[in-house]
């Protein structure tokens, strides 16, 4: 019977350990931070994205893929 | 008796379906359903006129290339057949109220600050446009596309009202 509860205590301490892992799923209308300047490849100044981006193509021979099209919104 | 792992399946069970029902979704108005009273006081849509609800915000790029059209939209009912209303979502009022400007909104717009109206909508992308005739949601139209007015006057031909 002890095994049983250690058991039943491990399954509930695991429940509790996933759900403090859980995602929350940024929503649609949520997205002003994800959609500002900031938050683009290089940050806001267009001088250090190109240097960025020049940096990954020399170093890593790779390209683009710093940004996306539309305005984070989650939009076509 | 010998404690076994099948006597803690039953419990196991009903822990992990807690756990899977906890973060329950939120009641989101789909076509079909009525506006709650609360929603149908907020929005104020004119008796004997079709609602069309346009959610945007000023980080929305889609929203800003559609806001013209619907403008332009607006002009064409001469009708007044439609009652077009904007919801603005935008958290910072200061930043909503000057893209308002910037576009020239000359529709009337509500600063939904605290996302509560869009909340009950809840669509899965923006910009997002709802149809609603007598307080029911008739008809929704999510993401951007390109010539937006011409696609609203289509969608409400199918429901029986011509601009």
């Amino acid at each position: 019977m002890q095994q049983a509860m250690k058991i039943k205590l491990l399954l509930i301490v695991c429940c509790f350990t996933c759900s403090a892992c859980s995602i929350v799923p940024v929503k649609s209308w949520q997205k002003a931070t994800l959609a500002g300047e900031t938050m683009r490849f290089g940050g806001p100044n267009p001088m250090i994205k190109k240097f960025d981006e020049h940096i990954y193509t020399s170093k890593e021979g790779t390209k683009g893929g710093g940004g996306v099209s539309g305005g984070g919104c989650g939009c076509n | 008796m010998k404690p076994s792992i099948f006597n803690v399946i039953p419990s196991a069970i009903l822990l992990v379906l807690l756990f899977l029902l906890t973060p329950s979704t939120a009641f989101a108005v789909e076509v079909g359903d009525t506006l709650s009273e609360d929603l149908q006081k907020q929005l104020n849509i004119p008796e004997g006129q079709v609602g069309v609800v346009d959610f945007f915000a000023s980080w929305c790029l889609s929203c800003a290339k559609e806001i013209p059209a619907i403008k332009k939209m607006i002009k064409q009912d001469s009708q007044q057949k439609m009652y077009v209303i904007g919801i603005d979502v935008d958290e910072e009022l200061d930043e909503g109220i000057a893209f308002q400007k910037e576009l020239a909104i000359d529709f009337p717009v509500i600063n939904d600050v605290e996302q509560t109206i869009i909340s009950e909508f809840s669509p899965i992308a923006m910009p997002a446009l709802y149809y609603i005739i007598d307080n029911k949601i008739v008809g929704k139209h999510i993401g951007a596309v390109p010539n937006i007015d011409e696609k609203i006057i289509n969608d409400l031909q199918k429901l029986g009202v011509e601009i």
